[in-house]
């Protein structure tokens, strides 16, 4: 198979997972800013006005990444791509 | 007449040294007067270790006249990023907070490098806990701002920036940096050398600042793509204190061929720079003497929201203590101070959804790069930004495009920067031969084979206007 059949092929398989993705869960339109808040609350009293107003953004940004994670469906058997193996000592 | 070893790749300097035509007290001795004096100019350097480089050079000196050569790197000095644990001396991450931290332990890597007869010169300045906090501006670091040797009204790079520099101004034959998502490949562009970010695994992080366990990497910056792969050669290998490190050791053989295959993915010098552009154009025109190129495409997947996921997910685990204890307030950079509280909301179940997804991509992209010896592109967008500016106005986390750097550090390929050209104004450009998985042999023959059609790699900045006309520096 030629390099570009390769990449059709890949195309394709990203392609049917993405038409078998179903439609977005619903998430609270809200989830910026509770968890906005929920950090505010943990670390507000650290940080000025001006810092908090940067969080904000960078919690909208981190929403937004999970967001299109969550576009993209797996299969159950897709796992992830960490090895653990029981650990047992010498004695 | 003797050799001038200033800017000499570390095989012919080996040669020499081997042959006694330079003498490694020497050699050291010089390296540690360029780090004295041209070091802080650059604000490249946080320690020079000249009790600890001197003692190992006269043994290094005492061994060859015996007879005991121990390889090319024997009697090489060398400097590493400061994020790497020395025994006995200060190992500060870049960081204010921890500018007194001391281990009673050597990292793996220097251990290594110590076996291969190498120099231990200097401690090398890095972007504050290697930009894990955000940082988007050259100024982040306790050590002022890493000035790049082109020109130091702009920015070495990071987040391995004195690695670069240091390379770079001829303070050391090479060094070693860390990458996590762009921190070897940002300073070897801006600064004009060569760096090699090694497959994931490759090398033990064992005594290394951990940002995030699956991403980071160790690897070498230097004046060549050969000296690359004799550094890599004594610092591969498997160390049971990194369970992540592959099972094997690693011999460096380049794998040369009459014709390679190469990819340019589609779109991959959309937004870069006028200059940037041209460089690489012609630098592909150079690489179709030795190859066929193809354009390719990248699957469509999410692969920076991928890789984001990771690094802010890990990095808000490894720093948790430091979050927590409010000590960020102490870093250097305002944007680092706050940086890593947004990250702390990452849900489990979206750091696990990016893990089984790097599965799928991993998979994916080595069946797309599967007929090809290497995926061709701009180390980087731009040439060295000015170095009192942000180089971005949100954080780089959240909104740099870079799918090479988010599939290649996710997928943990081997990539190699090389210098192509300058810009008009005189700073270097990159180009970056990204391999499939543990092909280093394969990018680095590609690399090799490039500089030997082309001298970008062998012009240095002056850096007479940098020096103090006071310095006592020699280059004899």
């Amino acid at each position: 198979m030629s390099h570009w059949g390769v990449c059709m092929s890949v195309h394709r398989r990203a392609h049917a997972r993405k038409e078998l993705t179903p439609p977005s869960k619903k998430y609270p339109d809200k989830e910026s800013e509770i968890l906005y808040n929920l950090v505010k609350e943990s670390y507000g009293g650290r940080l000025t006005a001006a810092e908090l107003e940067e969080v904000k953004k960078d919690v909208q940004a981190i929403v937004e990444t999970s967001k299109a994670l969550r576009e993209i469906r797996l299969h159950n058997s897709d796992e992830p791509f960490v090895i653990f193996r029981p650990y047992r000592g010498r004695k | 007449m003797r050799p001038n070893p200033l800017y000499m790749p570390i095989r012919k300097l080996g040669e020499h040294i081997r042959y006694g035509a330079i003498s490694p007290v020497e050699l050291t001795e010089l390296f540690l007067k360029r780090l004295e004096t041209l070091g802080p100019e650059l604000n490249a350097v946080v320690t020079v270790t000249r009790e600890r480089a001197l003692s190992l050079a006269k043994k290094a000196e005492k061994e060859i006249k015996a007879g005991q050569y121990k390889g090319p790197l024997h009697g090489i000095p060398y400097g590493v990023k400061d994020l790497l644990a020395t025994k006995g001396i200060a190992t500060t991450w870049g960081a204010a907070p921890f500018k007194n931290q001391i281990f009673n332990y050597d990292a793996t890597v220097i251990k290594k490098l110590d076996r291969a007869g190498a120099i231990l010169c200097a401690k090398l300045a890095m972007i504050e806990l290697a930009g894990g906090m955000g940082y988007r501006q050259p100024s982040a670091s306790f050590t002022g701002p890493p000035k790049n040797p082109w020109n130091p009204r702009t920015w070495a790079g990071g987040s391995s920036s004195g690695s670069g520099a240091a390379v770079s101004a001829g303070l050391v034959p090479f060094s070693i940096g860390s990458e996590t998502w762009g921190s070897i490949l940002s300073p070897a562009n801006n600064c004009g050398v060569t760096g090699l970010r090694p497959t994931y695994g490759r090398v033990s992080r064992h005594g290394s600042m951990a940002l995030c366990w699956t991403l980071d990497k160790l690897g070498p910056l230097c004046l060549t793509a050969d000296d690359c792969g004799l550094v890599l050669e004594a610092i591969a290998g498997f160390d049971p204190h990194d369970l992540t490190t592959i099972d094997e050791d690693w011999k460096y053989k380049p794998k040369m061929k009459k014709r390679f295959r190469l990819a340019v993915p589609k779109g991959v010098v959309d937004g870069a720079e006028e200059d940037v552009r041209n460089c690489f154009e012609k630098a592909l025109n150079i690489l179709r003497k030795l190859s066929i190129i193809e354009e390719f495409e990248f699957p469509e997947l999410p692969y920076e929201a991928m890789t984001r996921t990771i690094l802010n997910a890990e990095a808000a685990s490894a720093f948790d203590d430091f979050t927590e204890s409010g000590e960020a307030s102490k870093l250097t950079a305002p944007e680092d101070r706050y940086g890593l509280y947004a990250r702390t909301i990452v849900f489990a179940k979206d750091y696990l959804k990016a893990l089984r997804l790097r599965r799928v991509v991993a998979r994916v992209v080595d069946g797309a790069m599967e007929p090809f010896d290497a995926v061709v592109a701009p180390s980087s967008k731009r040439a060295a930004t000015p170095i009192d500016q942000e180089f971005l106005k949100v954080a780089w986390w959240n909104r740099v495009k870079d799918p090479m750097g988010a599939i290649g550090n996710a997928a943990g390929l081997p990539s190699i920067s090389v210098p192509c050209g300058f810009t008009n104004d005189g700073l270097p450009v990159g180009i970056q031969f990204m391999g499939r998985a543990y092909d280093e042999n394969v990018i680095i023959a590609i690399a090799t084979a490039f500089q030997s059609l082309t001298d970008w790699h062998t012009r240095h900045p002056n850096m007479q206007g940098i020096l103090n006309s006071s310095s006592p520096l020699s280059q004899d």
